[in-house]
């Protein structure tokens, strides 16, 4: 899953105002949207996360250069601040709020038995392609240390799926 | 390359549009200029974040310039230091570079293509970071992300001379010990390590450094004593916990007793990121306060004695890291974010005692390294 470079919106002198981020917010959104949900089990976290990444890059206009790397780092930056300052009883012990397709319930559900930063890695890499660099970015660790939370986290989620299909 | 995860079952989950939502929010701590005097308003937003940021940045010098053991501050502006004096820095496309503390002679030493780490897995993939300058002042210490694999290298000061004394290194961010023989570093199975300059294994008592906690902020840096018998860095509270969700605290490591002391114990909600040893004996450190009902806690500074004694927090912008001390302790480099979520690395700054001054934007705000 490849995206457009955002540096053809942001270039397109037609578009004005937040049209460029409108066009980067249908051309990203779904996808971001998922993988917050996917990482932090919670449909008002991803929410907020995500439109607050907007929000914010929206408000910084032109001093952002790469607005879709900086979105979705800040916007998974901004869901594991939630995450953090929730109790641990809070988060994934709530009702759903709404019913996940059975196959990503699935997932979703083996995701949150896996620890955080991995969780991160393997939703931003394998499912939204997202690079390494920004992944590391996101989470204030080197990129070396990002393949290890990849391998441990694709290990680890691994068994979960096979031992809930067995 | 491992094989990716199938994580396609997540398509089928439908998102809501938040579009119209998006338009209307306002940022946290950010005001929103409207379509009406759009271009006033920036002209105001940035006036006045450039104010605060200025007025964040003076606090900061006169902090740094009040701590008791700093020399006296000069009321005159800092005369420009003596042309050995150069500091290692990391570009932002993750490129070793050098700097004199006057901001002149800028000059980039690593291309990414040495030892043939671009040839094999494109420069792309080539991250390089955390300079320490030898001993000497002759040779840069580098850490070289090669895709999924960490080498320590070197390269002299003229950025001639490149060599890889290990490609197994299996962490982040190195720091020389002071009298240059060993290298502390964090390793990526979440121990703290210390090796021989030439890569040699040396035998110590190993702590954590960080385990998995999903708030992870600023570099898990170990800092050394002047005197080399202690190191000081971020870690679990408990020794056994993660280092995010349950806070991280500043961890002194005594390398001759093994004792493992917690400098910080009763602040358990703070994450302490970027632990500097200054030669005064005074250690520098910020932290993030993560019980902050909103999630934007500013990045608050602090010092403190290597007991933990006289442990206060000083002025600061709520977006400054400390980066290491000028080799006299006179100065001190420091690293500079956006506004929260501190994505945009804002680069180096320079503070001693009576300004503070920009020395490098196109840098990362995490690393850096003064030779003497």
């Amino acid at each position: 899953m490849r995206y457009r470079s955002v540096t053809d919106v942001r270039d397109t002198r037609l578009l004005s105002g937040t049209e460029p981020m409108e066009a980067l917010y249908r051309q990203i959104g779904p996808n971001l949207w998922r993988s917050l949900l996917a990482y932090s089990g919670d449909r008002e976290i991803a929410s907020d996360a995500l439109a607050e990444a907007f929000a914010q890059a929206i408000a910084r206009g032109d001093e952002i250069r790469s607005p879709e790397p900086w979105i979705w780092t800040a916007a998974f930056r901004i869901a594991a601040g939630e995450l953090a300052r929730r109790q641990p009883n809070e988060v994934g012990s709530r009702e759903p709020s709404y019913e996940l397709p059975a196959p990503a319930d699935h997932l979703v559900s083996a995701l949150k038995r896996i620890p955080g930063n991995q969780r991160i890695a393997v939703v931003m890499h394998d499912y939204a392609d997202r690079p390494t660099r920004e992944i590391a970015e996101a989470l204030e660790i080197s990129v070396a240390t990002v393949h290890v939370h990849l391998s441990r986290g694709r290990r680890r989620l691994r068994h979960l799926l096979e031992e809930s299909d067995g | 390359m491992a094989r990716k995860m199938d994580l396609r079952p997540l398509d089928g989950i439908v998102p809501p549009d938040q579009w119209s939502d998006i338009e209307r929010r306002p940022p946290k701590g950010i005001s929103f200029p409207s379509h009406r005097g759009r271009t006033r308003n920036r002209v105001a937003t940035v006036v006045l974040a450039l104010l605060v940021a200025t007025a964040g940045l003076v606090l900061l010098a006169i902090a740094f310039r009040d701590r008791p053991s700093a020399p006296v501050a000069s009321d005159q502006p800092t005369v420009a230091p003596a042309p050995p004096e150069l500091i290692a820095f990391v570009t932002s496309n993750s490129r070793i570079a050098v700097v004199a503390p006057d901001g002149s002679g800028e000059r980039v030493l690593t291309t990414g293509e040495e030892g043939g780490a671009g040839a094999s897995v494109g420069a792309a993939y080539v991250a390089d970071q955390s300079p320490q300058w030898s001993v000497d002042g002759t040779t840069i210490y580098f850490v070289r992300v090669v895709l999924d694999t960490t080498w320590l290298c070197t390269v002299r000061a003229d950025g001639s001379g490149f060599n890889v004394i290990t490609r197994h290194l299996d962490g982040g961010h190195i720091v020389l010990s002071p009298d240059g023989s060993l290298l502390a570093y964090d390793g990526n199975d979440g121990e703290l390590h210390v090796i021989r300059n030439d890569g040699s294994p040396v035998d110590i008592r190993a702590a954590r450094v960080a385990s998995s906690g999903p708030f992870m902020w600023g570099p898990d840096r170990p800092a050394w004593s002047p005197d080399g018998t202690e190191i000081a860095f971020a870690g679990p509270a408990d020794g056994t916990g993660r280092c995010g969700n349950d806070g991280c605290a500043l961890l002194v490591l005594n390398l001759e007793t093994g004792q493992l002391a917690n400098l910080t114990e009763d602040q358990p909600s703070q994450k302490v990121v970027s632990v500097v040893w200054g030669p005064d004996d005074q250690v520098i450190f910020s932290s993030v306060d993560l019980s902050s009902a909103d999630g934007a806690s500013p990045l608050k500074l602090w010092t403190t004695g290597r007991d933990g004694s006289g442990r206060r927090e000083l002025p600061s912008d709520g977006r400054t890291i400390p980066v290491t001390y000028s080799p006299d302790g006179s100065a001190l480099l420091v690293g500079r974010y956006g506004p929260f979520p501190y994505v945009d690395n804002r680069g180096l700054f320079i503070v001693d005692g009576s300004l503070v001054r920009p020395l490098v934007s196109d840098a990362v705000s995490a690393f850096g390294d003064w030779r003497a």
